[in-house]
């Protein structure tokens, strides 16, 4: 049986990847946690601006800040997206379930016409 | 499974007339209603239901909305309960004659087939398989130590 435990919201999380920057930090981060400064340097901009996409994909539940000694790092947190449609998952079954009584209602209807 | 709909397809030995009639009938044993603890079904464009499933020893209540009925090609609905935290889901179910038979498919979605809904689906297949790569060599890096 499948956990769920809290999911993302959709829009927030969709809304945080539709922009090309973000996505570049996702991808980023998706080969290892890094120090956000090192993150942040192939990016023509300021560090403020680029911490600005940093929180809106904090708060889309994408990514989280941790400190190691000295540094700022930035990994991928996975747990939400995960999650996300965990809801489908459950309903799968359900679905399957249905269209096979749908199937076997009528194929016994057949079967009583011959 | 793409993580944002289900779609399910049979080919039922009936005419879509036939197969339509029985999945808006909340009592035919050959229905996606049967079963349940109790169904108050309006299948008209905006009626309502309400539709109580026991499951794993609870009672798990389903309301919804009816946003399309057109006999025979296909119904649709909103999906709404605890399992969608509150969200309206949608279910699609659509009937393409085939001869004799029909091709019935289900479609269980968190977000309508509209020009949104499919940057929804979009944006979700790429950042899965995005984390899904971050992931795989993430457990054969730990799987080293």
């Amino acid at each position: 049986m499948v956990q769920c435990r809290a999911t993302a919201n959709i829009d927030t999380v969709t809304a945080a990847i539709s922009d090309r920057t973000r996505r570049a930090i996702v991808e980023r981060l998706a080969r290892g946690p890094a120090r956000i400064s090192d993150v942040a340097e192939p990016f023509s901009m300021s560090l403020t601006g680029f911490c600005k996409h940093v929180r809106v994909l904090e708060r889309a539940g994408l990514v989280r800040r941790s400190r190691r000694g000295r540094n700022k790092i930035l990994e991928l947190s996975p747990e939400p997206l995960r999650d996300v449609a965990c809801w489908l998952l459950k309903y799968e079954e359900f679905w399957n379930n249905r269209l096979d009584r749908l199937e076997q209602f009528f194929a016994k209807q057949k079967q009583k016409e011959k | 499974m793409n993580f944002v709909d289900i779609t399910i397809a049979r080919t039922i030995p009936a005419s879509a007339e036939k197969i339509f009639d029985v999945w808006i009938d909340p009592k035919s044993p050959g229905g996606p209603w049967f079963g349940a603890e109790r169904v108050i079904l309006d299948p008209v464009v905006d009626g309502l239901f309400y539709f109580a499933f026991k499951h794993e020893g609870r009672i798990w209540p389903h309301y919804g909305r009816f946003t399309q009925v057109d006999r025979p090609r296909l119904v649709e609905y909103t999906w709404m309960s605890e399992a969608t935290k509150g969200a309206e889901s949608i279910v699609t179910f659509t009937l393409e004659p085939r001869g004799e038979q029909t091709e019935v498919t289900l479609r269980h979605s968190g977000v309508p087939d509209d020009e949104l809904g499919r940057r929804h689906k979009e944006g979700w297949t790429w950042i899965l398989s995005a984390l899904a790569d971050a992931f795989a060599s993430r457990r054969s890096a730990t799987s080293q130590t």
